[in-house]
């Protein structure tokens, strides 16, 4: 059922001037405008036509320290007469301001935060704590979470602006679990390639120890040689090819990080 | 002589300048490749983002909003109108000139929201500002 009820919050201010017909809407305004042709028996009281003026913004009667909250409790568009700070917004002409709040539409385009001030967001924590729980003391790290809880299912939740609430990302659901046996996971069971304590990776390492050693170079420590440039190029090329399979392109980064770590080039 | 030469130039959303007693709003002063820099967005909806959809939907709805206000509101629109989604909800944001009663005012918000919520199948909520006359931003 839509919504029949007219807003509280319209900021509508009674007209000053009355153009009857929509036919004279483009025309100039006159001073007097002529008693409307279609009420003949209420002519007494249209000779002199009803001007209400238009009443002073709602910002002049608001107290320093009102509820803020209670003029903007939901998300609401900007309402100059409801906000009482002298915004400006705009880039101005030469020699000239911003321009004022009154009638900017930049300032109705952005969204506002209005409704979220921080007094704002106190009273909906304090709202939201009777639906709340403690977190249970026991489970504070991550492995007694797993420990307690090892299967883990992820879904993800969508939300666009639109009447429709599907969207097709949200049909993916991931289970992730580890069980004892997947810790006897030994190389040859692995779905894709790892470098870390591979045979590639000690095999790197024995050659460039020995090119080091028959330099006679100093330098010997293995994070350092596992750190360099070219050592993870190599790494990232091994990986790529194992993981890929072999194509023009994988294979010219190998051999072009062999290259450069053997500084053939 | 460079660039484009005597016919082919840009007219879209350009007010061209005149004897400098033509007064224009902020929204109808600047070109189209000044949002993003001095303007904001008229639309704002979440269809085109990365990744997300329905963006044609919300626009051919946006169209048929802007149509229907340009109506419903004859000679009263003092700019162009304002749309904010928000989940399912439409709110439309219009600037008002007061050439209309009150009373006359609050129905046509009422008729314009309960027909658009039945419409679009989802609530639509119309705020009005009202001015005296056009907020002018230069003379052009």
């Amino acid at each position: 059922m839509a919504a029949s009820a007219l807003p509280a919050w319209l900021v509508l201010q009674p007209g000053a001037r009355t153009l009857r017909a929509f036919s004279t809407a483009v025309s100039l305004v006159t001073g007097a405008p002529a008693p409307s042709p279609r009420t003949t028996e209420r002519t007494s009281k249209h000779e002199r036509p009803l001007r209400r003026k238009a009443l002073p913004p709602r910002t002049e009667k608001m107290a320093v320290d009102q509820d803020w909250p209670s003029v903007y409790p939901v998300a609401a568009p900007f309402k100059p007469s409801a906000v009482p700070l002298p915004i400006r917004m705009g880039y101005p002409v030469k020699q000239g301001v911003p321009m004022a709040k009154e009638g900017n539409l930049e300032l109705l385009k952005i969204p506002n935060f209005l409704h979220l001030t921080p007094v704002a967001i106190k009273k909906h924590c304090e709202a939201l704590k009777d639906f709340c729980t403690e977190w249970p003391a026991a489970l504070d790290s991550d492995e007694k979470c797993e420990k307690h809880f090892p299967v883990e299912i992820e879904t993800a939740d969508y939300v666009s602006s639109g009447p429709s609430v599907r969207n097709p990302k949200a049909r993916v659901v991931t289970l992730r679990k580890t069980e004892e046996w997947e810790k006897n996971k030994t190389e040859a069971d692995m779905e894709e390639y790892v470098w870390k304590n591979s045979s590639s990776e000690k095999n790197v390492l024995e050659t460039l120890l020995q090119i080091k050693a028959a330099e006679k170079n100093l330098e010997l420590n293995k994070e350092e040689l596992l750190g360099t440039k070219e050592v993870e190029d190599y790494r990232k090329s091994v990986v790529t090819l194992k993981n890929e399979g072999d194509n023009e392109n994988t294979l010219s980064q190998y051999k072009e990080s062999v290259k450069r770590l053997l500084n053939l080039t | 002589m460079c660039g484009r030469g005597l016919g082919l130039r840009n007219r879209a959303a350009r007010v061209r300048v005149s004897k400098g007693d033509k007064p224009v709003t902020y929204e109808e002063a600047h070109a189209p490749h000044y949002i993003a820099h001095r303007k904001g967005w008229l639309s704002l909806h979440t269809g085109n983002l990365d990744g997300e959809d329905h963006a044609a939907e919300r626009t051919v709805e946006d169209v048929f909003l802007r149509k229907f206000m340009l109506g419903t509101f004859p000679g009263c629109l003092a700019d162009q109108i304002i749309l904010k989604r928000r989940a399912n909800q439409v709110e439309i944001c219009a600037l008002v000139l007061r050439q209309l009663p009150a009373h006359k005012f609050y129905f046509l918000v009422g008729y314009s929201e309960t027909l658009l919520s039945h419409f679009y199948k989802c609530p639509v909520r119309l705020h009005l500002q009202t001015l005296p006359s056009k907020a002018v931003y230069k003379y052009i």
